[in-house]
């Protein structure tokens, strides 16, 4: 290869990486803002051998259910009806309070509940595939910094004979009416964490806002 | 000299480049099933005959410090409904017990009152932001939708403007109402600044204004 060929190449290769990168300088990486990450967190604490083992897992699916009672929240104009959330038994639910013109969430009433299901979570998901307990949020929290928001909600369960832990989800409550009703709003699956009797597993849910 | 010098230009562009396109690729990576929700203003601004002046989309809309408060009532309450990590600030920067009640404690929204405000402050959006820097107007929420596509989901909300003069939109917001047993605040979860490029409407132009929660 002479000299002249060499040139031509480093030249093109010039022109094409410039386009490239003002491309990018045009188009720059996404803002932090708007952003919204949900982690799942299980610690376990083994009561056999003392020790405590801390699962993370990034990326906890959001269900359908929770985008339509979200955007219900704001339905405005649009009415009740239009979206209608699926409850844990499987039924299309209203979602209005006394009036059809109010959304009410029982927040007392939401819970984590855990299972054995092992099947991939989809946004379709309404309940756990194999639920085996759930409690009431526990503990929560918030904290922020410059445009970052965190926000936890906690659940521990302490366990009286063993299982193989491999899925997690949240349920928040609403009302069709006077009556409540439970929804599957975060669902994920995870590598069994086997627990046995006298174990304790807290699930916490964190919503990071505004993080990349 | 000459030679040489191209050769190593390109090589460094080159190295640039892929460590910048490697750099981005690796922010993309969000651990197991990838969820980062984010929040997209869509504008779509309309002359009096109904011709497209503008489609604008703005990623990265900030959600609010009274969004993750909200989000956390509708999680928690019960007996710590006092917590002030669930009160949430109104418009007129007065922090709310959002519940509707001691005895219930739930959270009772009063969709029917959810507007999308528009306004020409100038001031940066920031979390803790309770009301628009200079509002000039409001619409009621129009239409809601949701769709689901694989893992991803998107809900919308949105509504059009008709305007009966000359207006420059610098600030975009979202508020609605909660609705205590004896009283009702209305409260700010999503405000955007777009002084730097603002949107100039004329009497009878349209502006409508599209907010989509992309999930996962």
């Amino acid at each position: 290869m002479n000299w002249e060929k060499i040139e031509r190449i480093g030249i093109e290769i010039c022109i094409i990486a410039l386009i490239i990168l003002g491309c990018l300088a045009l188009n720059p990486p996404r803002s932090n803002e708007g952003l919204m990450d949900v982690i799942l967190t299980i610690r376990h604490y083994d009561a056999e051998t003392g020790t405590t083992h801390t699962y993370v897992k990034t990326g906890d699916l959001l269900t359908k259910n929770f985008a339509i009672i979200l955007v219900n929240c704001f339905r405005g104009a649009e009415g009740v009806g239009t979206l209608r959330p699926t409850d844990t038994n499987g039924n299309l639910r209203y979602l209005y309070d006394d009036y059809d013109y109010y959304v009410g969430v029982f927040s007392p009433c939401a819970r984590i509940a855990i299972g054995t299901g092992t099947g991939s979570p989809s946004p379709s998901d309404y309940k756990l595939q194999n639920k085996i307990a759930q409690k009431y949020i526990g503990s929560h929290g918030l904290s922020k910094s410059g445009t970052a928001l965190n926000i936890t909600v906690s659940a521990t369960f302490t366990f009286d004979s063993s299982y193989s832990i491999t899925e997690a989800g949240l349920i928040i409550e609403c009302l069709q009416d006077t009556s409540a009703y439970s929804y599957l709003i975060a669902r994920d699956v995870f590598p069994a964490v086997e627990v046995s009797s006298g174990d304790v597993l807290t699930v916490t849910y964190t919503f990071k806002l505004n993080q990349g | 000299m000459r030679k040489t010098t191209l050769i190593l230009v390109s090589l460094l562009l080159a190295v640039c480049l892929t460590a910048y396109i490697a750099a981005e690729a690796h922010r993309d990576v969000k651990g197991d099933s990838g969820n980062s929700c984010n929040v997209i203003l869509i504008l779509e601004h309309r002359d009096a005959q109904g011709r497209l002046i503008e489609r604008r989309v703005k990623t990265g809309d900030l959600l609010l410090e009274n969004f993750g408060r909200l989000l956390l009532a509708f999680m928690k309450g019960g007996a710590d409904y006092t917590d002030e990590k669930f009160q949430i600030k109104n418009t007129g920067g007065s922090w709310q017990i959002p519940f509707y009640s001691s005895s219930s404690q739930r959270v009772r929204i009063h969709e029917d009152n959810s507007y999308i405000v528009l306004g020409n402050g100038t001031a940066s959006a920031a979390l803790e932001n309770y009301q628009m820097a200079n509002q000039i107007m409001e619409q009621q929420v129009g239409s809601i939708g949701v769709s689901v596509s694989g893992d991803k989901v998107n809900g919308t909300l949105s509504t059009t403007f008709t305007f009966d003069g000359s207006y420059t939109i610098r600030e975009i917001g979202l508020k609605t109402r909660i609705q205590k047993s004896a009283s009702a605040f209305y409260f700010f979860i999503c405000r955007d600044d777009i002084s730097s490029n603002p949107i100039t409407v004329a009497n009878g132009d349209t502006l409508t204004v599209t907010y989509v929660f992309m999930l996962n």
